[in-house]
């Protein structure tokens, strides 16, 4: 079996940090856009990316996003150092939100982030430890 | 397929090979060549970042003359809607159609004829059609090629109407047809163009099949003939047929199309950086209750173009004071020919420029993906530009497409001469 031919990109997402916020997801964006992947699947994958950066600003002490794109499927990933969820059931409502005053001034935090993620993915899971951090990973089939 | 041709190039006799202009390029379409700077025209969309970025005037504008006028039987100038806002405040609008006239035109045809048609079908299409919002103003041929370059997905949000000089072209020509008997190869219509993206949209238009202006002359070129020809005239002359239209003229400026078509909702952004940074947004669905971006490529708008003459926020002081001083303008021949005109959409399907992908197949895309990433860890990462291309990823991707080497990287050239003096003091 010939091994299977993988591009990966790493990234890591401060707390806090709206100015750069999105320079992750957009770098994503172009990536998927230079291999060639139609529209609608770079605009999913953009929309996840970017939902994904904001929740670590947002929400988190600061953490990893992974890209791996692979013949047959573009998987987003990220993992964070906490605090994580404390009900996961309740953060994938639409319209739940735990967001600070902060972020829903700038526009954020209108509880439609991880609902807009699992639309957007064709595989979609999560796990969390409250008081430890977060893991999610997406993923979008190519063809 | 039409050939990819562009008005900018670039003169070898005054390129220094500084890479300005290559790091100012929205597209990454300029390489340094042996101290040269190259264009790639499947990338150029004709911004005039190069030129506005250049110390040493080194980006030429190919473009038509005023020798052209008498290759025509008849001759119909369009200015820009700009052009008027290039003189003081307090100069008189029919004057300046005379002096257009004594350039050796014999009909003076404003763009600002077609901005009466298009500012209510705008309105009217943004309120009616269903169009994905929000809407982009189809005005700027630049900021069009940015989104069929580098915003493939967002070529459905294009207005479908032409810009008013298309427009008004194709009425002067039938308007000299239909009243002066005359036919089309007779008719030579010039158009005075602020930037060269539209000098490029007449040999290569957009959005329509053949463009109805036969010649692009730089408004900066007829410049001084104009002044000359003003200062001489006497203070009480009139000039019949005064279509210049003062009250259309904010149209050249940033928020003019909004302001005019009566739509609230936009969103004005210009210089094409800023437009990248919104259509980015535009992109992510952030900006889908927006109803329309007017978007233009040269700062403050077509006021900003590269080839007029005045500031950009010096010609917007000159518009209000126009729009003040003048009476309101007509045509006389407009009513009975061009009520009926209604040629004011594209006609041709805009199709994206695949010219930043990898490769055709994935597989193999994934691949050059990973050398560029492993080329790309070995660089320093300075953007200094040294080797020709417009940062160290550009750099990668060029080698991994087979059109540079990793020995153009200034600081791998070094690193390879201490290796080898090691090995010799060995």
């Amino acid at each position: 079996m010939t091994e299977e031919i993988v591009a990966s990109f790493d990234y890591q997402i401060e707390k806090d940090d709206f100015k750069i916020a999105g320079s992750a997801s957009s770098h994503i964006k172009k990536i998927l856009k230079q291999l060639g992947l139609p529209n609608p699947l770079v605009r999913r994958a953009s929309i996840i990316a970017y939902e994904l950066e904001i929740n670590l600003v947002i929400h988190t002490v600061g953490g990893a996003m992974h890209l791996e794109v692979h013949p047959n499927c573009v998987v987003i990933s990220t993992e964070d150092m906490g605090p994580g969820i404390e009900d996961v059931d309740q953060a994938m409502t639409e319209g739940y939100s735990t967001a600070n005053d902060t972020a829903r001034e700038m526009g954020f935090g209108a509880g439609m982030g991880l609902p807009n993620i699992r639309r957007c993915s064709d595989e979609f899971s999560i796990r969390s430890t409250f008081g430890t951090g977060t893991w999610i990973r997406s993923e979008i089939h190519v063809g | 397929m039409r050939k990819d041709v562009h008005a900018v190039k670039v003169r070898a006799d005054r390129c220094t090979g500084c890479t300005r202009c290559m790091q100012s390029c929205p597209t990454e379409a300029i390489r340094v060549k042996a101290g040269l700077a190259v264009i790639n025209a499947a990338r150029c969309i004709d911004c005039s970042q190069c030129i506005e970025s250049c110390p040493y005037d080194a980006h030429s504008v190919i473009s038509g003359s005023l020798d052209e006028i008498k290759k025509y039987k008849y001759t119909i100038v369009i200015p820009a809607i700009t052009f008027a806002s290039q003189f003081p405040g307090d100069v008189k609008i029919d004057k300046l159609c005379f002096a257009l006239r004594k350039l050796g035109f014999d009909l003076v045809f404003s763009e600002g004829l077609a901005v009466d048609y298009l500012k209510d079908r705008i309105r009217e299409i943004i309120v009616n059609e269903q169009i994905k919002k929000p809407i982009i103003s189809s005005h700027c041929p630049a900021v069009i090629r940015l989104i069929q370059t580098k915003y493939s997905s967002l070529i459905g949000h294009i207005m479908p109407t032409g810009s008013p000089v298309d427009i008004a072209a194709n009425m002067a020509r039938n308007l000299c047809k239909e009243n002066l008997g005359l036919t089309d190869s007779e008719i030579g219509v010039f158009y005075l163009s602020p930037c060269p993206a539209r000098v490029t949209n007449v040999t290569n238009p957009i959005g329509m099949q053949e463009s109805a202006i036969n010649v692009t002359i730089p408004i900066k070129d007829v410049y001084a003939e104009v002044l000359r020809t003003l200062s001489g005239m006497e203070d009480s002359f009139v000039e019949l047929g005064n279509c210049m239209k003062p009250e259309n003229l904010p149209w050249a400026e940033s928020g003019g199309q909004a302001l005019m078509s009566g739509v609230d909702n936009y969103i004005a952004v210009s210089g094409i950086h800023e437009v990248a940074k919104v259509f980015d947004r535009i992109e992510m669905g952030e900006l889908d209750d927006v109803d329309f971006i007017e978007a233009s490529s040269c700062i403050g708008g077509c006021v900003g173009g590269p080839l007029n003459i005045e500031n950009p926020f010096v010609a917007q002081r000159n518009i209000r004071k126009l729009a003040e001083n003048s009476t309101q303008g007509y045509f006389q021949m407009i009513d009975s020919v061009l009520a009926q005109f209604k040629h004011i959409y594209l006609t041709e399907e805009i199709s994206p420029r695949q010219t930043n992908i990898l490769d055709e197949d994935f597989t193999k895309a994934i691949e050059k993906m990973k050398q560029i990433e492993e080329i790309t860890s070995r660089l320093r990462g300075l953007d200094c530009g040294s080797c020709g291309a417009p940062s160290c990823r550009a750099l990668a991707e060029d080698i991994v497409q087979g059109k540079a080497r990793m020995e153009d990287c200034v600081f791998y050239k070094e690193q390879q001469h201490l290796w080898r003096l090691e090995d010799e003091s060995e």
